[in-house]
């Protein structure tokens, strides 16, 4: 994924609880969480909230305790870490190991090194790890942290789930009556949260604390974990400085505004010469502004690659145009630069635009807080109030979609100081994604040998532009090959074709192919089974058991039609019935018919959803219970 | 690494230097732009390549600064760029360097096509420090396709006296070199492997220059069935003699080695010698009598399921026998020094094994590289068989299969007097023969009533090394993963999730040893083998063979053929037909491709049938019985695996009487 990261750390929190009863409790963890070698028997965190120099200042103490229960775990579960960055940085830690006989063996030997994300090439997220030793079951890792947060806008969420079981979990946030602390709980399960307030003197007391929560599930298929995964955000909506005054300070997306706004008020302040003759060669002859606006978002998703460094605030502010297009490369806040600046320049009116990805669940209109956005895009107005949204870090989107993460979220769209305007980015209809794969196909003494041709539209043909950027063409042929892929191992292709069609909106496909061994022919009669693809087989959703959504990239129809010429002096002497299906969540199409010397067979799914829903397994997987008795069925041809 | 042993008396090489070394720059060969400043396009056979390497050029020099040898490396590379691919490749640049930093030259440019040239400012240049190994990194900038790219750097780095470096990747190379630079005392040599040129030496000003020279080195793509790493053109050097000492006193023998792996391994305080042996008696091993392999299995099991281990602790308590025993928490060195000394007390005759993988570098017995055998094993000599003190997951006699076939330096102990040391050994670490590493199954399948359902009662059985993945999955992984894979097992004879029943035999770390196999019987219905096609029944009988690896369509083969290790595959299939059908094309059952050597099978791939009554029953039995297939026996080797492939696709039709 291409995104600004604001270095919002899982941190794993909280304090020291007493060591009671070792013995006593590894017997009754080990009762109640049979097959698991390790618990998070305590965590806590505790934040402290005040006023330094007229600024917040954050500050919390973090204790974790993991309670190991079996032998096993020794040998491979000693190893653990915590992270931090500048935003979060860890002041005092220590980490010990309680013995199952009481003794205390410290850590000796800490290790810090860089944390790289996959998808950032330089930010200063750090991790330091280190080995609990004497773990055996019964012994007790307890590790103690104190972080500053640096920035008071950009408190970390804290979650209560772990892989393991959590035993116990809690989170404190203390602060003075002059202080406004809000907070949202989130996730699934937030009933499982309990809230207490108190106060003391002049002190305010939130806490929250859930006990004897099992692992969290891991699906690969699932949305972002803030989507399901129980979680408090909280930050501090104002406060009084030392003159009595009230600061607003994360009250609403007002406030938001104002302190995005701040990270691109001072920046582009002149347009370089390399850059206007660019934007001027490119825009040569154009008048529409629409054209001028695709020849540009094509240029700079063309030429500028994506390479992020985000150490501290480069993360939030975006460099200068003239640097991104000298440099050729840039983040994606650094895309949104380029895109404004020359946009700008050739008369369309752009705009810096933040954005959270799919990736998380908030928006701007319950949750005015910088966690809301992780992206950076352009909006572009070509008629008034009808905002098209160009996210440089998708090098093949199309103009006019918005890039497959950003669908259905709330861009903050910044149309001057104080000005700007939340807009939601519209998901486009499956009719959009279209994908319709032909297969012809005919027998030979070994098998069979055809054509495939695949068509390709919307986001179906912008994720296939993009992957096929990243092969030579030496290797375009093995992509195909395991693209087309069907029947069994044994298919191979030849000649292929790749072209693009109307622009670049639609994609198409092509190869021959042969297939050995699949059709067989025993004395006058072939049989084949016109199913070559066996889509969803295994797909089910672990329905009840799973409890988490299911994340969908798109909405689509997928149609592949397969068409047998059947022999001279042959006749079908068996042609399935085939079927159609289809309930409140989706369906499916499997139509067998035979025109002249010819069958075919049609097979259609479509997809509605982005998100499914654990109540909508049920009736997912109803669609399946029909779909799979189809596949079964093989076609039987004989000489007349 | 053993770094360890190969920390060297810097004192013998170095000779006394008169005047202090003062300078702040080196006195080491520089590099500087390579070529023209015009983009430099490579030959048309290259057209469709993403990029090529015009130059990949290495060169470590060693130099003395004041008392002390020092050693400076560098990376000097110039690309040309043709595609998308080519720039995301290039685009971003990781360079190794050492932890004190010390950079002699860094520098990086853009040459566009339009003769335009932009230079990486070194404001730009990051620091990244990851586990064990620090990095510069930089972004080219203004890149485009048809541009080259150019960087090199020299940075000091840890003094070694050996060398690798590889000089063949996936992308096309037209002109590698590596160079090697040191006082004119001190003669290095210099090896090239997988078809590389021979070195070249020469002397100038006063400096010793051995190199080799290597131009139009194709891109290596990964293959089945083969080791990539071991297979690319690569480079060895290592110091061999120190003239100021002596001409003929050659350094760095695979004796020394063994010399110094047994002052490390086998070499213990008395504080150490008193702990393990009070550890030998907590423990009870002392007791278990006369049975050698009972001892070590005991001492193993309790090792490898009490301490954890891993290569570097980062501390020295990790190497201390005593600190080991009381944090559970062992390096690499402090395990194997654990039971060298538990070994010791208990007098099991052992020797310590230092080898290479054919994964990626063997010991080459002629040329003494200490960095190719950085693997551990300890060798019973009685017993004639090997345990892996560092891997966790194997038991004894099991270690790493990749370290079959390989050289093993083994340290034999000698006594000269009253002092004890070790020679090198060096031989061929051998594995067992195929047949003690089996996977099987044994399959018995019936329609039901309504014949669409085929009820399958399977077993599948393994021993050998082809049991370690399960045996290891069964007692290491979380509870939920073990049963995603009973469920997956299930599906892979039977394409079915349908499963009724699982029980599993022989599952403990300790039934490794004895080489009991490995038992899984499930029955499971699966509806997915069975197919209608009017009145026909079609069975995928061949698909409970489980999908099969293919060697369909290959590109020319470039590096001969490794099966991991010799192991078998033995299969029955009994299938009860229904009463009122007949089997139309049971001799689709029939398939043999077989290969010989001297009469003796080396591979081969064999299936029939019998059909007693209504029961129709199928074997299939499929060998690799070496380790290795030479490049000669390719097709053969495709035949015996496609073979298989088609076998898994066998479908019997059933026709009503």
């Amino acid at each position: 994924m291409k995104r600004i990261r604001f270095s919002i750390l899982s941190l794993v929190v909280f304090f020291a609880l007493p060591v009671v009863l070792q013995a006593q409790k590894l017997e009754e963890l080990k009762k109640r969480y049979p097959g698991q070698d390790v618990v998070l028997l305590n965590a806590s965190a505790h934040y402290r909230i005040s006023i330094r120099d007229n600024e917040p200042y954050v500050e919390s103490r973090e204790n974790e305790q993991l309670m190991y229960l079996t032998t096993t775990a020794a040998t491979y579960m000693s190893r653990y870490s915590f992270t931090q960055s500048s935003f979060h940085e860890v002041v005092e830690y220590d980490a010990y190991t309680q013995t199952p006989d009481n003794k205390k063996i410290k850590v000796a030997n800490f290790k810090t090194a860089d944390l790289r994300s996959g998808s950032v090439f330089y930010d200063d997220v750090k991790e330091t790890k280190f080995d609990f030793p004497a773990v055996a079951a019964g012994a007790i890792g307890v590790l103690n942290q104190k972080i500053i947060h640096k920035k008071g806008f950009l408190l970390p969420p804290h979650y209560f789930g772990r892989r393991i079981p959590v035993v116990n979990n809690e989170m404190t946030i203390s602060f003075p009556k002059g202080i406004s602390v809000k907070y949202q709980l989130r996730g699934l399960e937030t009933d499982k949260i309990q809230f207490t307030e108190t106060k003391k003197g002049n002190e305010i007391v939130y806490k929250f604390r859930v006990k004897d929560l099992e692992p969290v599930q891991y699906y690969p298929d699932a949305p972002g974990n803030s989507y399901y995964s129980p979680h408090v955000l909280f930050y501090i909506e104002k406060y009084t400085n030392s003159e009595g005054k009230e600061i607003t300070y994360l009250a609403d997306a007002d406030a938001l505004y104002q302190l995005n706004y701040s990270f691109i008020k001072n920046i582009n302040k002149e347009m370089g010469p390399e850059l206007k003759r660019i934007v001027d060669s490119l825009t040569d002859g154009l008048t529409a502004q629409e054209d001028k606006a695709r020849r540009i978002y094509q240029w700079v998703q063309e030429k500028i690659k994506y390479i992020a460094f985000e150490d501290g605030m480069e993360g939030f502010i975006p460099r200068d145009a003239n640097l991104v297009c000298s440099r050729r490369y840039g983040d994606c806040k650094d895309m949104s630069s380029i895109l404004t600046v020359m946009l700008n320049a050739a008369g369309v009116p752009a705009y810096y635009t933040w954005i959270g990805t799919r990736s998380l669940p908030y928006a701007y209109s319950e949750t005015p807080l910088p966690i809301v956005a992780n992206h950076m895009i352009c909006a572009i107005e070509l008629k008034k109030d009808e905002f098209i949204f160009l996210d440089g870090t998708d090098a093949t989107c199309l103009f006019g979609l918005p890039s497959s993460h950003i669908q259905g979220k709330e861009a903050m769209i910044a149309m001057g100081p104080g000005q700007y305007k939340i807009v939601t980015v519209p998901t486009p209809p499956k009719t959009v994604n279209m994908l319709v794969d032909s297969c012809f196909l005919q027998f030979t003494d070994e098998g069979v040998t055809g054509t495939i041709t695949q068509h390709m539209s919307g986001y179906f043909s912008i994720n296939t532009r993009d992957v096929l950027n990243y092969y030579s063409e030496k290797e375009k042929e093995d992509y195909l090959k395991n693209r087309f892929k069907r029947g069994s191992n044994k298919f191979h292709i030849s000649q292929y074709n790749i072209a693009e069609k109307q622009g670049r909106e639609q994609v198409t496909l092509s190869a021959n192919f042969e297939l050995q061994n699949y059709a067989r022919k025993l004395g006058d009669e072939w049989y084949i089974n016109l199913n070559l693809l066996k889509f969803y087989e295994h797909q089910e959703i672990d329905y009840p058991k799973r409890k988490i959504p299911v994340e969908f990239s798109y909405r689509f129809i997928k149609r592949y039609v397969t068409v047998l010429t059947i022999p001279d002096g042959y006749k079908v002497t068996f042609l399935p019935k085939g079927k159609s299906y289809k309930n409140n969540v989706w369906g499916f199409v499997m139509e067998y018919e035979q025109k002249g010397n010819q069958v075919i067979l049609t097979q259609e799914f479509h997809n509605d959803h982005l998100l499914l829903n654990p109540d909508q397994f049920k009736e997912w997987n109803e669609v399946l219970e029909h779909l799979f008795p189809q596949y079964k069925e093989s076609i039987s041809i004989s000489k007349i | 690494m053993h770094t360890v042993l190969k920390q060297l008396f810097i004192l013998i090489l170095v000779i006394s230097q008169g005047s202090a070394f003062a300078q702040s720059l080196p006195p080491i060969e520089r590099e500087s732009w390579f070529g023209s400043e015009r983009v430099q396009k490579p030959a048309s056979k290259y057209d469709n390549e993403s990029a090529v390497i015009l130059l990949d050029r290495r060169r470590v020099e060693y130099i003395d600064e004041g008392q002390e040898l020092v050693a400076y490396r560098s990376l000097h590379r110039r690309i040309h760029i043709m595609d998308d691919k080519g720039i995301e490749y290039f685009n971003k640049v990781y360079l190794p360097v050492s932890s004190n930093n010390e950079i002699v030259d860094i520098m990086a440019r853009t040459i566009l096509p339009g003769g335009k040239i932009i230079t990486v400012d070194s404001r730009n240049i990051r620091d990244l420090q990851e586990d064990n190994q620090s990095y510069k990194i930089f972004a080219m900038e203004g890149l485009e396709k048809g541009c080259d790219v150019e960087f090199y750097f020299t940075c000091k780095q840890n003094i070694s006296y050996f060398g690798r470096e590889v000089i063949q990747n996936s992308i096309p190379v037209q002109e590698a070199e590596v160079i090697v630079v040191a006082p004119e005392r001190l003669i290095f040599e210099m090896r090239g492997y997988n078809k590389v040129n021979s070195a070249t030496d020469t002397i100038l000003r006063g400096k010793r220059f051995i190199s080799i020279r290597q131009t139009d080195i194709s891109g290596a793509d990964e293959e089945k069935y083969s080791s990539y790493h071991s297979n690319l053109k690569r480079v060895e050097y290592k110091l061999s003699y120190n003239t100021a000492r002596s001409r003929t006193e050659r350094l760095f023998t695979w004796n020394e080695l063994a010399r110094r792996a047994y002052d490390i391994y086998a070499t213990y305080s008395d504080k150490e010698t008193k702990r393990a042996a009070e550890f030998v008696k907590k423990n009870g091993w002392n007791k278990l009598g006369g049975n050698e392999v009972a001892v070590i299995s005991a001492v193993e099991n309790y090792l490898k399921k009490n301490i954890s281990t891993s290569e570097d602790t980062g501390d020295e308590s990790g190497n201390d026998i005593e600190a080991v025993i009381k944090k559970r928490i062992a390096s690499n060195r402090g395990i194997i020094r654990l039971y060298g000394a538990i070994f010791r007390q208990l007098n099991i005759d052992h020797e310590f094994v230092l080898c290479g993988s054919r994964q990626d570098f063997e010991v080459d017995r002629s040329f003494e590289n200490w960095n190719n055998c950085d693997n551990h094993l300890i060798y019973f000599p009685r017993l004639r068989k090997y345990i892996a003190p560092t891997l966790l997951e194997m038991r004894y006699p099991f270690f790493n299969p990749e370290w079959i076939g390989t050289n093993g330096i083994f340290c034999k102990n000698t006594t000269i007097g009253n002092f004890t040391t070790a020679i090198a050994e060096i031989r061929k670490i051998n594995g067992e023969d195929c047949h003690w590493s089996a996977s099987n199954i044994d399959a018995k399948i019936n329609l039901n009533k309504t014949l669409d359902t085929l009820q399958v009662a399977v077993r599948q059985s393994f021993t050998g090394y082809s049991s370690i993945f399960y045996r290891a999955s069964f007692n290491l992984s979380p509870e939920e993963y073990q049963k995603e894979l009973i469920k997956e097992m299930a599906k892979f004879v039977t394409n079915s999730e349908r499963v009724l029943n699982t029980t599993i035999e022989n599952r403990a770390m300790e039934d490794f040893t004895p080489n009991k196999p490995l038992v899984i019987d499930q029955v499971v219905h699966s509806s997915e083998l069975v197919e209608r096609a009017g009145t026909k029944v079609l069975v995928k009988i061949g698909a409970l063979i489980g999908p099969q690896s293919e060697m369909y369509q290959e590109k020319p083969r470039q590096f001969e053929m490794d099966v991991n290790y010799p192991h078998v595959l033995n299969r029955t299939i009994e299938f009860r037909l229904p009463d009122a059908y007949t089997v139309k094309n049971a001799e689709d059952l029939k398939i043999s491709k077989t290969v010989q050597a001297d009469g003796q099978l080396t591979m081969g791939f064999e299936s029939s049938y019998t059909v007693e009554g209504n029961l129709l029953k199928v074997t299939i039995s499929e060998q690799y019985c070496r380790l290795t297939y030479p490049l000669s026996q390719y097709e053969d080797f495709k035949k015996v695996i496609n073979a298989a492939a088609d076998f898994n696709k066998v479908i019997l039709v059933l026709e009503p009487k």
